[in-house]
């Protein structure tokens, strides 16, 4: 499913006196089956804009538009309902909304909730926990006893069992261990790729950005800045400067090799892969600008 | 929660913000004690006249402030229309059925509705302008006689500001969670009475857990900083009665000798 903001402004507790704008004029067109980060500085409104995409916040002016059904400050909740179906949301510190008294009642909380019977929910929990690599052991536990990162599984199956179609993630990997977030953003990455999922991930990991997404968001102070493409995201120097974007640790460590070497002219690279051919470009060249060797 | 405003601290500069909390929680408590004493309705009026006029003393928005307790509001107008249908005696005015209207009942119901009111709008006024920190100050410095009488006040009171503390964000994780759960398809207006408030269940246990967790973390965190008591507690805000303060307080005299000369 696309997802397409038009104008969209929302001012929180617009009808009082502190009213506060957090996001303006944003428009903006995801395309079905894409993956987008959603990048920008703490307090730039992506969580806000996530917000947005299941109806969770309405637009104050403006139109969302998910697949073929239009959000604006008019919806009614019950309209939502359907929405909320299709859109699977993974909030930061998603290991908070955890309660039923075992995990598997718990990830079996979503399906039921859209009309799955118990017997089946429970099937398609334990086939979604199955997928996330889960310790099937653990299956009849409290989620209370498990460790962060079971619970932070445990959470992200309650999202996925609801088999939705657009998928929002906020800051998933945050406080993961490394091997756990690498094998979740694997994860996702497939869920794209083989069930066509459409994906937009609020993130500060800029390593993660530049390999999973084939698109970026930027945002500042509730103003989209720029929709590109990574290669081309991690590009603008100038918006590094202004710290309204940060760049992947290659970019970063090209970055600094060119200023020492004086290899200035080439586009940066955003993988390890783009970063190892830059380098031998680089060390091909000697310092009056020569190529010594023919390949790269 | 927008719609809320009950509970909540509206930081500000204006006469009301300025004045001491302790002159705050004394002028409300006069209100609504005065108000339950007299029944002559120039009283009452003056009452919620002044009650009002502080709305307007606190720089508060006035359509801000009745959304925000038009609940309340509601609520105590439905039982003053109750006490308006009930309470028999004096002339008989309306009678429909087995309702009645009589005199009596209308003048309870809307000395009632009056009382409540002006109780309501005090203190609302007084929530919004004060600090959490200052409230608790305040009944620190009312409660501190009692210590006299062994009562641990200052861990009562440091209890309680830490539990104020708090309300913010509890309200915070509260409207998280119900956002997860939403997401998750869990509907919150729909169906009987029990149903809904089983749907609560998913919000409410989380939220439980995360305060104990938190009351947990804050407790370890307090004792790795050598916390032993809440006695000979230093205080980094001290309050500072004005001159002003006195003033209001005096004001309250001739009105108090007033109210029980015309009884
Ligand atoms: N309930 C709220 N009340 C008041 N302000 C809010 C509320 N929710 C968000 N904000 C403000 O809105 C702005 C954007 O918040 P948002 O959570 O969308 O940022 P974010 O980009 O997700 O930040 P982070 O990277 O830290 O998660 C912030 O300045 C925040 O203070
Ligand atoms: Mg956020």
């Amino acid at each position: 499913m696309a997802i397409v903001f038009k104008e969209v402004n929302y001012s929180y507790q617009s009808k009082t006196p502190n009213a506060f704008q957090l996001l303006k004029n944003v428009s903006f067109r995801l395309a079905d089956g894409s993956f987008t980060a959603l990048l920008g500085q703490t307090g730039s409104g992506k969580t806000t804009l996530l917000k947005h995409i299941n109806g969770l916040l309405k637009p104050s002016s403006g139109q969302v538009i998910v697949g073929d059904q239009i959000i604006s400050s008019k919806t009614s909740e019950k309209d939502l309902a359907d929405l909320r179906k299709n859109v699977g949301f993974l909030f930061q510190f998603p290991e908070t909304q955890l309660f039923a008294p075992t995990v598997l009642q718990d990830v079996a909380f979503g399906p039921e909730n859209f009309g799955q019977t118990k017997p089946s929910a429970e099937q398609i929990a334990k086939k979604t926990l199955e997928m996330l690599g889960f310790d099937m052991t653990l299956l009849n536990q409290s989620p209370i006893n498990l460790s962060g990162g079971q619970q932070r599984l445990a959470a992200l199956a309650g999202v996925l069992a609801t088999e939705p179609q657009i998928l929002l993630l906020d800051e998933p990997t945050a406080g993961l261990d490394p091997s756990t977030a690498k094998r979740v953003m694997i994860l996702f990455k497939k869920l794209q790729q083989e069930k066509h999922l459409t994906i937009l991930m609020a993130t500060h990991d800029m390593d993660a950005a530049a390999e999973f997404a084939d698109q970026i968001l930027l945002m500042q102070q509730g103003k989209l800045v720029k929709q590109a493409a990574p290669k081309d995201m991690f590009q603008e120097k100038e918006l590094v400067f202004q710290k309204i974007l940060a760049l992947p640790k290659v970019t970063t460590f090209a970055i600094r090799f060119a200023a020492k070497t004086g290899y200035t002219n080439q586009k940066l690279p955003i993988s390890e892969k783009e970063l190892i051919s830059f380098l031998q470009r680089a060390l091909s060249q000697d310092p009056s600008g020569k190529e010594t060797t023919p390949h790269a | 929660m927008p719609d809320f405003i009950f509970g909540q601290f509206m930081p500000g500069k204006s006469f009301i913000h300025d004045l001491d909390a302790r002159n705050k929680l004394i002028s409300v408590l006069l209100i609504v004690a005065l108000d339950l004493l007299t029944t002559s309705w120039l009283w009452l009026f003056l009452f919620l006249l002044i009650s009002l006029l502080s709305i307007r003393l606190a720089r508060l928005n006035l359509n801000f402030f009745f959304r925000g307790i038009r609940f309340f509001v509601f609520m105590i107008f439905l039982t003053a229309v109750l006490q308006l249908l009930f309470s028999r005696g004096g002339q008989v005015i309306f009678s429909w059925g087995f309702l009645q209207l009589t005199q009596m009942g209308l003048q309870t119901g809307v000395i009632f509705f009056l009382r409540f009111l002006t109780a309501l709008v005090a203190m609302t006024v007084f929530l919004l302008t004060t600090s959490p920190i200052a409230i608790s100050d305040t009944l620190a410095f009312f409660l501190s006689p009692l210590k006299i009488l062994k009562l641990p006040v200052d861990d009562i009171t440091l209890t309680l500001s830490i539990a104020l503390r708090f309300v913010p964000t509890m309200i915070a994780t509260f409207s998280s969670i119900l956002d997860a759960q939403k997401s998750r398809g869990a509907v919150f207006n729909r169906g009987s009475l029990l149903h809904r408030m089983k749907m609560y269940i998913p919000v409410m246990a989380p939220l439980f857990l995360n305060s104990v967790k938190r009351a947990e973390d804050l407790a370890a965190a307090m004792i790795m900083r050598g916390y032993t008591d809440g006695r000979q507690r230093t205080r980094f805000r001290v309050m500072h009665w004005r001159l002003v303060d006195t003033i209001v307080m005096a004001a309250w005299l001739p009105i108090i000798l007033l109210l029980f000369i015309t009884r």
